[in-house]
């Protein structure tokens, strides 16, 4: 051994020793956080020393356990909706000490507040970025279109997130095309968002719980899908009582009751929405007098608690739009799903959840044109399992695995004559086939805390895809054309995509108030939309991918600084970003995708790249409550055959985006809200000429795609809520919500529209939606 | 899958209830000002044409830039040359009065020169069909919707032996007392009969299967609030029925729906074409069997 190892050989034993020494005056501070009432745990309450200005959060069971030495400590136990409580414990000889706490609810904020787990300072502590959880009760302050408040609409507010098109529930995040976000409602993922148009989304914002968006630093855990996921979770509080809330509106109403039945260890929730933007039409003129036009929905929830170690929970969702004319044509489409998850406690340090979920949407049109009668039934479903564990090893070190697996099917569309023999048969009865697939999914995943500053985190998902025989696939040449075509007898696995995805993450602790966070991520997406509409339709149904269609996949490197101000009142961040995509879609110029067999020689594949810096600055409690969000962001894609081969704006690509939502409350019972939200307009391909044939001049492209812009999206909205008097007697609170769509009317392009007009000239016309949209609801809870 | 497209305009149709439009200025982006190049050879026993032209600036008003001096010839089942000769500037004629033979292939060809003097050659090429049997008779009726009558609409119903295929491509066109009032390409109208294909056109077999206020069908709607669309007594109406390929009919209707961008559809682009080398002109080509038939006014 020479001199130089001695020395290090010391100088480690040194710091061993003195590390040792310390862990000898050193123990614990543990214990449990239950409701006072209900002796439910409380997950995610703020167990904070003081002296050490430091805690931890309670774990599934409610419990906590946090290393301290001797002396005397000052402890603040706190969570959203409850009392805080404030002990002081003392430590002498390194005793354990042990702490069973009721909590019980602040019934001044419970009108207002719905539970969370979140810690107050989530945001710095926790390892996850890019992550933006919303509370029914934010949601339900802002300004929304018609009154109908929505948790799209919200998130869209959010930095990094971007309409697809004015009023759309679709949403582009961080560049990505809108089928690259997850969308799960109680984990069962939602095709299809949109109700009328996307107008609305599928979620009733009185059955919805809270809703988290994951716009990066995905967890292992997630799969699917490149840029985004939405999980929406629906109301499993336990009431201590029957109760509901509804509202009645301009064009919908809607009610949720809930209660809890057998000791209260079953807790059932149905909810149920329905609109009658109907009843206005036949004002549009004779025409119309028969037309129908609207939709509903209903979820309903039972949560069942077995024992303190075995929990399930069971969800379904029916939604359904309506749209037709005289009997003549209609169409209706909309989801379905059903999820079961059974939350298992092995020991306080193990618990998993078992999930099994399918998930369905279809679409259908028939057309009535006697004597000759047509319709058309596509969709797609889903079948889903996944068993997750998480394990505990000590406070340090978090373990989760998992397993996944998905059965699709996707019809792609079934057009036949209506079954009457009187009718004549007008077309062939066609099928474009179905298309089935399996997706599975595992991984690993560990967050290990380094010391008080850093936290890393690390993970790997392996995906596998394969297609599975009864259909015809088409072969195509270089040029796209169709060469070949071969049946794969069914059943056959003809197809197997697979791929590595590794998650990591770093947090580091500055200190109590500011953290820096970094992340990357790969995410694979199998499954995705054909077509190219960029609002989104009803008819956009989905593909998987196969020998002609790779699957997707997307890098993405985020840095975030995170600082907090005020003891956590005002949050504030800058993350920025950048992504690379491969094997993205677009389609070619003029591509048929309804009724085409051959649809995958439409697509064209090649790279994209995003990139971007997201501001937020947000105040979660008080009087005034809201954020301010600036988003500087860049979109784009290179497809060989698309923009002669050049890098062209994705359809998202909108530099500048800011939204200011702010909330006030003048009295207990009056508040009032406004946002304001600037957008660059959006891109478009803008004709270079016009050619005339036969006296009809149209529109004439450069091939350039998406070189244009629309003018600057912007506009405010405002809103007013008061609340009625409480009453000691009355069993029912009410309020009354008015609000104003774009105030001060701005006229949004939606669409630009070319009219052929005299001396070969082509009329530009604007189309906007909305202008002042006044609206009044009554919202009431018992 | 017309059925989706028709959807979808039903929902623009819809949305357009809640919207409105303004006028507006758009920035016209840069490209190369392309060569158009637009005729036909039909059964019709006349001198047949071929316009060129060049793609004009976006707001420029008036006709547009005429090619002049071009090439223009015609060859007929790989064999016969059909030429053509500068009538006008930019429209070129056949020097003889011809009618096309069905079943013939057509192949265009035009040459040009460019700004550095240098000739370029555009080709087309498409087959004649064959003819439906002849017009029989006309009637001309009030347009019903749903058993009720729209004012001022008036439906053109011809009486003839259609073609068997179903995806067999048909153009309509009508003159009111030798004048086209289908003038512009937007009021052209095509269709497919589908289910019907083969049938006697509003025979007596499609009459049994059609409610009583639905037949007999049309082919062409007037609309009488129009100055050249208003029938009087003695009025001679001339229907036109060609049977055009499914190209040129898919190039109509693309025409006829490019309506500009909104978000339901993807990033618009040009109207297709059959002129070839592919993506350097715009414009079509066709070949059609053309019967006519009279209706004098009473």
């Amino acid at each position: 051994m020479n001199i130089s190892k001695t020395i290090l050989f010391f100088f480690f034993l040194s710091i061993y020793s003195w590390t040792m020494a310390q862990n000898n005056s050193r123990t614990t501070f543990s214990g449990s956080v239950k409701d006072a009432e209900s002796k439910e745990a409380l997950i995610g309450v703020s167990v904070f020393i003081n002296e050490i200005k430091g805690g931890a959060a309670t774990d599934i069971n409610g419990k906590f356990k946090i290393p301290i030495g001797n002396g005397t400590y000052h402890v603040v136990i706190s969570y959203i909706g409850y009392k805080t409580i404030k002990k002081e414990i003392e430590v002498k000889n390194a005793q354990p000490i042990v702490l069973n706490i009721k909590m019980e609810t602040d019934n001044q904020e419970l009108d207002e507040v719905v539970v969370t787990g979140r810690k107050k300072d989530a945001n710095i502590s926790e390892a996850i970025m890019s992550a933006q959880k919303l509370q029914m009760v934010t949601i339900k302050k802002i300004p929304a279109l018609m009154g109908e408040v929505d948790v799209i609409k919200a998130m869209q507010l959010l930095p990094g997130v971007q309409a697809a098109s004015e009023g759309s529930s679709n949403f582009s995040v961080r560049g990505g095309g809108t089928d690259h976000n997850l969308i799960l409602l109680d984990d069962a993922p939602i095709y299809n968002a949109s109700h009328m148009m996307g107008f609305f989304s599928v979620f009733n914002n009185d059955a919805v719980s809270e809703a988290t968006l994951l716009k990066g630093d995905i967890p292992a855990m997630y799969g699917g899908r490149l840029s985004s996921v939405l999980d929406v979770q629906t109301r499993d509080e336990a009431p201590r009582k029957f109760s509901g809330t509804g509202g009645i509106g301009l064009i919908s109403s809607r009610l949720m009751l809930e209660a809890p039945l057998f000791n209260e260890r079953t807790t059932v929730m149905v909810a149920g929405r329905r609109t009658y933007a109907d009843i206005f039409l036949p004002l549009a003129g004779d025409d119309f007098e028969d037309t129908y036009l609207y939709f509903f929905d209903l979820n309903a929830k039972i949560t069942h608690k077995i024992n303190d170690n075995n929990r399930l929970y069971l969800s379904a969702y029916y939604g359904r739009d309506r749209f037709g004319m005289n009997d003549i044509a209609g169409m209706g489409f909309g989801n379905q799903s059903l999820s079961s998850k059974w939350k298992h406690i092995f020991s306080k340090n193990l618990y998993s959840n078992l999930e099994i979920n399918g998930t369905a949407y279809s679409y259908n049109m028939e057309m009535e044109m006697k004597p000759y009668g047509i319709e058309l039934n596509a969709g797609m479903k889903d079948w889903n399992l996944r068993y997750d564990m998480t394990k505990i090893w000590n406070s340090k070190h978090t373990s989760r695995i998992g397993i996944s697996g998905i059965y699709h099917r996707f019809t792609l569309g079934d057009l036949s004559n209506n079954n009457d023999e009187n009718s004549v048969q007008i077309i062939e009865d066609t099928t474009l086939g179905c298309r089935k697939a399996l997706e599975y999914g595992a991984y690993i995943a560990h967050e290990q805390v380094v010391n008080r500053h850093l936290t890393l985190k690390y993970g790997l998902r392996m995906s596998m895809f394969q297609n599975i025989g009864g259909e015809r696939l088409y072969k195509f040449d270089d040029q796209y054309n169709k060469v070949d075509s071969v049946d794969y007898r069914s059943g056959k696995i003809f197809n197997t995509e697979i791929n590595p995805e590794p998650r990591l993450g770093l947090l580091y602790k500055i200190d109590k108030a500011s953290s820096v966070k970094a992340s990357y991520s790969r995410t694979v997406q199998y499954v995705q939309v054909a077509s190219n509409s960029t609002g989104g339709l009803p008819f956009d149904t989905w593909i998987p991918c196969n020998p002609n269609i790779k699957p997707q996949k997307c890098d993405q490197w985020a840095v975030g600084y995170f600082r907090n101000f005020m003891d956590d009142k005002l949050e504030a961040s800058v993350e920025v970003y950048y992504k690379n995509m491969k094997n993205v879609l677009d389609f070619k110029d003029n591509p048929e995708f309804y009724g085409n067999p051959e649809i995958d020689g439409e697509l064209r594949c090649g790279k994209g790249r995003a990139f971007g810096a997201e501001f937020l600055v947000r105040k979660n409690i008080g009087k005034l409550t809201g954020w301010v969000s600036y988003t500087y962001s860049r979109t784009y894609r290179t497809i060989e055959e698309i923009n002669f081969g050049k890098e062209y704006r994705s359809p998202y690509d909108r530099p500048h985006n800011l939204a200011i939502v702010l909330s006030y409350d003048l009295t207990k019972r009056f508040n009032i809200s406004a946002n304001w939200i600037f957008n660059t307009g959006q891109p478009v391909t803008y004709p270079h000429g016009k050619y005339t044939v036969d006296n009809t001049p149209y529109s004439v492209y450069s091939g350039s795609r998406n070189a244009s812009r629309y003018p600057a999206y912007h506009r405010l909205d405002l809103s007013a809520t008061l609340k009625t008097k409480k009453r000691s007697w009355k069993k029912w609170d009410g309020e009354w919500n008015f609000s104003l769509y774009n105030a001060y009317g701005h006229h949004n392009t939606w669409a630009v529209i070319f009219t052929p007009e005299g001396e070969n000239m082509i009329k530009t016309e604007r189309m906007y939606l909305f202008t002042f949209v006044p609206s009044i609801s009554y919202n009431f809870k018992f | 899958m017309n059925t989706i497209s028709k959807s979808i305009s039903l929902l623009l149709t819809v949305l357009s209830l809640f919207s409105c439009k303004e006028e507006m200025e758009i920035d016209i982006e840069n490209g190369e000002k392309l060569i158009g190049i637009y005729g036909s050879i039909t059964t019709e026993n006349i001198r047949h044409t071929v316009t060129v032209t060049r793609c004009a600036d976006f707001y420029r008003s008036g006709t547009p830039e005429m090619i002049r001096n071009a090439d223009v010839y015609l060859i007929d089942n790989g064999n016969d040359t059909i030429f053509y000769q500068e009538q006008k500037p930019g429209i070129y004629e056949t020097k003889d009065i011809l009618s096309g033979k069905e079943g013939h292939t057509y192949t265009l060809h035009v040459n040009i020169s460019n700004d550095k003097g240098e000739r370029q050659e555009y080709t087309a090429e498409e087959t004649l069909l064959e003819a439906t049997g002849p017009i029989d008779s006309i009637a001309v009726k009030p347009l019903k919707f749903n058993g009720k009558e729209i004012d001022d609409m008036f439906k053109v119903c011809p009486y003839l032996q259609s073609l068997e295929g179903k995806e067999t491509s048909y153009l309509t066109k009508v003159a009111i007392n030798g004048k086209m009032i289908s003038d512009t390409l937007t009021e052209y109208s095509t269709f497919h009969l589908e289910g019907f294909a083969g049938m006697y056109i509003n025979g007596k077999e499609m009459e049994e299967l059609y409610d009583k206020d639905d037949f007999p069908q049309s082919v062409y709607n007037l609309n009488a609030t129009k100055d050249d669309e208003k029938l009087q007594p003695n009025d001679l109406l001339t229907l036109y029925f060609y049977h055009i390929s499914k190209d040129y009919s898919k190039y109509i209707e693309e025409i006829q729906n490019s309506s500009g961008s909104n978000p339901f559809f993807g990033s618009p682009s040009n109207v297709s074409s059959n002129i070839l080398p592919k993506g350097r002109a715009l414009g079509f080509f066709y070949a059609a069997s053309v019967v006519t038939g009279d209706l004098r006014i009473k």
